[in-house]
């Protein structure tokens, strides 16, 4: 291992440790829902307060290298990565979090059927995107980082279905409103939550090959087309 | 070290810098890499595994924790198991808990349908029982209706039990293979006979097609449990099946059947009706599985019938094909492996 990897290894070790709290996050927070479960989403909460204490360190413990060592462009770009990265998983535990905090809502409203299926299963795909991605910067593997990056192109889709599904709910039974839309705002937070996680695999391809991947990744949105 | 790769279930060292020494074949799949050389908190990122680690690096004593592998259909729980080694490293060894997590779950799972299947005729009964001591004079109609609604849930629950019995003697003898010979044409004629009441009833026709079975070809096997295989399946054919349709008992001689690889009889039980959705089919064995609850109820079915059958199959080391078309119908096939005497020993 070259000198620069020993010192920016505990740095390192730190970021992934941050990352699997978060991957816990979306996987208590999601099953808070799924369940009704109104203790876990209580310490999914106050466990975010770990994770943004941690990007605070880790943003300080790099800040303390860049001072601290003759770095040079790939050196520098690695560190930055470090902290562009924390900050990344800083808000996707951050949307963990306000799924956590809108369960205490909805567990005073009546349950809309098939919708916690749907999130679910929209969680899922951005969990393992994200251990994916995790595993994709601890071995410099720009392919990996490619195959989340296109992935998030599905839990795109997956949130474009299940707005038209809510649509739905809430024009067959108004009733239903409330509860649909803090389970909208719900999905938009994991689609974000994929959007960070595709911002992760980009850094990553951009430390291994010196290019941020600007081909189409097509963001494709209700309203019909296809974004650029 | 080189221990390890002999070693059939993931291993990990650590040494005493805390970098990784080695992992072997089924650590890397776990992780997803060979991370020799890495620090060990570069490649571990489940907090409780992190902890444990660093528990053993402090106090040198043995910790446990549970581990999860994220596959894409199922998490894979694993029991990780640090010890301190010589030279102060630490081993990991994972062992796959997953096996009996579902056999756990499995049999709450029964537990919880078998107390679900008694309590719902139970209830009926412990109701008209009150309704009826609560009532001075009751009508002696209504009484004659009340007993003969009791006397079905009571009828219930003891097919309920009958099977349930049936279904533990079955699995005892699982593993004894049958030592008597039978005459299988026979077996099927009693059967359609004992569905005779229910075959007038439903207006089917059945048709049974025996077939010529060569002389040295012989079936070993539990005459009992055969013939509780066949009232099962043709008794079924007929519930399920459409009304006044007709049912096909055809039996074949098979020379060779590779699947379990010897000369081999099948027996095809095949009825007209709904056709059976795709994604039931492979579930239907399961005990308690039921496509229509309501309509099995109502027909009686205790919800364990094709259990029994698999299990009885199994013992004779046969199979079990089911299939469904909208032309052709359902057909519940059976494969029993004819044997010489030559076979045998």
């Amino acid at each position: 291992m070259t000198d620069f990897e020993i010192k920016t290894e505990l740095v390192q070790a730190k970021l992934l440790q941050m990352g699997g709290l978060v991957e816990i996050a979306i996987r208590d927070s999601v099953r808070s829902l799924v369940e009704r479960d109104c203790e876990l989403a209580a310490m999914v909460m106050s466990q975010d307060q770990i994770i943004d204490q941690m990007e605070i360190e880790i943003n300080r413990d790099a800040t303390g290298l860049l001072t601290s060592i003759r770095a040079d462009e790939q050196e520098l770009n690695a560190i930055l990565a470090q902290i562009k990265i924390s900050g990344n998983l800083e808000r996707i535990a951050d949307y963990a979090k306000n799924l956590a905090k809108r369960l205490t809502v909805l567990v005073q409203l009546p349950p809309i059927s098939g919708a916690s299926g749907s999130i679910k299963r929209m969680a899922r795909e951005v969990e393992l995107m994200l251990r994916d991605v995790l595993d994709a910067y601890v071995q410099n593997n720009t392919e990996l980082a490619s195959n989340v990056r296109a992935r998030d192109h599905d839990v795109d889709q997956m949130y474009n279905a299940l707005f038209r599904e809510f649509l739905t709910f809430m024009m067959e039974d108004p009733r239903s409103i409330t509860a649909c839309m803090h389970l909208h705002f719900i999905a938009k937070n994991i689609e974000r939550m994929g959007d960070h996680v595709t911002a992760i695999a980009e850094q990553i391809i951009l430390l291994n090959t010196g290019y941020i991947p600007t081909d189409a990744r097509p963001k494709i949105d209700y309203l019909g087309g296809v974004l650029h | 070290m080189k221990t390890i790769f002999a070693i059939p279930f993931p291993i990990m060292v650590i040494g005493a810098d805390q970098h990784i020494l080695g992992m072997n074949n089924s650590a890397c799949t776990i992780f997803g890499a060979n991370y020799q050389g890495r620090l060990y908190s570069n490649v571990i990122r489940q907090p409780l595994l992190l902890a444990a680690i660093n528990e053993v690096f402090k106090s040198g004593e043995r910790r446990e924790v549970p581990f999860i592998q994220s596959l894409a259909k199922q998490d894979v729980m694993y029991r990780a198991v640090c010890v301190c080694s010589e030279n102060q490293s630490v081993v990991i060894s994972f062992y796959d808990d997953s096996f009996q997590n579902e056999v756990e779950q499995l049999r709450s799972e029964f537990v919880a349908n078998v107390s679900h299947e008694l309590r719902s005729p139970l209830t009926a009964l412990i109701g008209f029982i009150e309704t009826m001591r609560g009532q001075k004079k009751i009508a002696p109609e209504t009484q004659a209706r009340f007993l003969g609604i009791m006397k079905r849930e009571t009828d219930r629950m003891n097919r309920l039990i009958e099977d349930l019995l049936s279904l533990s003697r079955v699995e005892a003898d699982e593993r004894i293979r049958p030592a008597q010979t039978v005459e299988i044409n026979t077996i099927i004629s009693a059967a359609i006979s004992i569905c005779d009441g229910l075959t007038k009833k439903h207006k089917n026709e059945i048709l049974f097609f025996p077939a010529e079975i060569p002389k040295e070809a012989k079936l070993f096997a539990d005459e009992d449990q055969l013939q509780q295989v066949f009232n099962n399946l043709i008794e079924n054919a007929i519930k399920y099946g459409e009304a006044a349709g007709r049912i096909v008992v055809e039996t074949r001689y098979l020379a060779h059947d590779p699947a379990l690889r010897s000369a081999a009889l099948s027996v095809c039980v095949t009825n007209q009706g709904d056709a059976i959705e795709m994604v039931h089919i492979p579930r239907l064995t399961e005990r308690f599985y039921r496509v229509d609850e309501d309509r099995s109820r109502n027909t009686g079915g205790t919800g364990l019938g094709l259990a029994i059958v698999k299990h009885i199959v199994n013992r004779h080391r046969g199979r079990l094909k089911i299939n469904s078309d909208p032309e052709q119908g359902n057909s519940f096939c059976i494969f029993l492996p004819l044997e010489t005497e030559y076979d045998r020993f």
